[in-house]
């Protein structure tokens, strides 16, 4: 039921051409090398260590791994994450 | 959060003392409490506002998280912890008070676009009419002041004075390509002799000459009258008319010239310099005691000064620099025959330039340069062609 709303969601989006991560609440994801990750849209953070931040999105999960992780910005729009990042994965 | 809002604001730095903060974390976010470095190395630390600290107790209760104050950090800690500092504060307040007294005056003026006219020129005008560092700004007439150095200055094409903070600025744009328009003055007049001597040329173009080439005239002598007279044939006066009489006229004069240019002459060598930095408050001079050297006799100073600006426009009246002083011995040396006798020649050269410069003829030059004992002598006499032309008043 919900992966057919999360198609309904993405094709009405595409159809209208409707910011995916307002309609779908996608993760947003941007980064600057491999030292600097911005995330929003996110749900909640389910763990918090200096080698592995888990989040919660409205579908996935997702989990950043890395050394030194160190949260910059932690508010309701985003989390900024700074450290030596080595991936970002989904779950 | 830019950081100088956080510190302005004030923060705390907070230990969260809990095993698995995350969901104390999520609490916080879901309220709208900010929180910034987030640390987990030995524990959780993170740093939020006052505000949201207090927001945060009651998220803290319920998630059973002891919060720890650190550090407490920015401006109203900073106030509240120095609080006892009253000579500080006042001192604070005293600073910010004659800042802005000083703010109401201009304390420096720049001339921009000069060329013919110099700075201390400009600066001249301006003290005749009252513009001097250290006046008050509500003072300062910009148009009105645009206008008196535009009637003063007729070559000057454009004037913009402009206050800019304490900044007077004054840009002027001279008339660098002139149109020599004849100015027709139509007044009636006569001409006289600017300078005695024997007239050698004389081109009359309007007016009646009173003297010829080979006469030897007197200073104030009349040479062209402005009034034409009509005479009939029984030399019986018709009329008379004024008229603005109009001449080129040249008097012989005979210039001695005399230069003399002595073998010895004493050169300054510098032995040692020292610097003595100084501070100027308005009128107030301090300088940095001279303990440690013995002034000589021959010294040299050369002052570097620099006025104290906080912003391009904001000029206060402290100025700040240093003294070079230079020790000096002096040493005579010799001038070789060829030396002196180029520098009399370049005198001479300068003397004859100048001459021309203000519109005279060099017709003869009878100046030898002569080497003598001790020196150089440039002696002999010059003849020339003085423009010799002068208005006045009309006589019978």
């Amino acid at each position: 039921m919900a992966e057919r709303f999360s198609h309904f969601a993405q094709s009405l989006a595409e159809q209208f051409n409707l910011p995916k991560d307002v309609v779908c609440g996608s993760i947003l994801i941007s980064m600057e090398g491999r030292n600097h990750v911005w995330i929003r849209n996110f749900r909640s953070l389910i763990e918090y260590s200096d080698c592995c931040i888990r989040l919660a999105g409205k579908h996935e999960k997702i989990r950043v791994s890395g050394k030194r992780l160190h949260i910059c910005t932690y508010n309701y729009e985003e989390l900024e994450i700074q450290g030596s990042i080595e991936g970002v994965w989904f779950e | 959060m830019g950081k100088w809002f956080q510190f302005q604001k004030g923060y705390v730095v907070v230990q969260l003392c809990s095993e698995a903060p995350e969901r104390f974390l999520n609490l916080c976010r879901n309220r709208g409490i900010d929180l910034w470095d987030l640390s987990s190395e030995d524990s959780y630390i993170c740093s939020t506002s006052i505000d949201d600290f207090y927001a945060m107790k009651p998220i803290a209760r319920k998630t059973h998280i002891k919060l720890k104050i650190l550090q407490r950090r920015g401006l109203p800690f900073w106030i509240h912890r120095n609080r006892k500092r009253v000579p500080f504060f006042l001192g604070f307040v005293c600073f910010m008070v004659l800042l802005q007294l000083a703010s109401l005056f201009i304390w420096n003026i720049s001339y921009e676009g000069n060329q013919k006219y110099t700075e201390e020129e400009l600066r001249n005008f301006l003290l005749e009419r009252g513009y001097t560092a250290g006046m008050r700004i509500k003072e300062a007439h910009c148009e009105e002041l645009e206008k008196e150095i535009r009637k003063a200055y007729n070559d000057i094409t454009w004037v913009s004075v402009m206050i800019a903070g304490t900044k007077m600025t004054v840009k002027i744009k001279e008339n660098d390509g002139y149109l020599h328009a004849e100015m027709q003055d139509e007044e009636p007049c006569s001409l006289y002799a600017q300078y005695s001597g024997i007239i050698r040329s004389m081109i009359t173009r309007i007016g009646v000459p009173q003297v010829q080439v080979g006469d030897e005239v007197e200073k104030g002598q009349l040479l062209v009258s402005g009034i034409v007279t009509v005479k009939g044939e029984d030399e019986s006066i018709l009329s008379q008319r004024q008229v603005h009489a109009s001449a080129d006229i040249y008097v012989e004069q005979i210039l001695n010239y005399t230069d003399w240019i002595p073998q010895n002459y004493l050169k300054k060598n510098v032995v040692s310099t020292r610097n003595l930095p100084f501070i100027q408050i308005g009128h107030y001079y301090l300088e940095l005691p001279n303990f440690f050297w013995k002034t000589t006799e021959n010294e040299m100073t050369v002052t570097h000064m620099q006025q104290l600006c906080l912003k391009e426009s904001f000029w206060l009246p402290v100025y700040y620099g240093s003294k070079v002083i230079a020790s000096c011995t002096e040493t005579e040396l010799k001038k070789s025959e060829e030396e002196m006798k180029k520098e009399a020649e370049k005198n001479f050269f300068q003397y004859l330039e100048n001459l021309q410069k203000i519109g005279v003829e060099i017709i003869q030059n009878n100046v030898t340069i002569n080497l003598t004992v001790g020196g150089c002598l440039a002696e002999g006499t010059v003849t020339v062609w003085f423009p010799a032309v002068q208005e006045g008043e009309l006589t019978q």
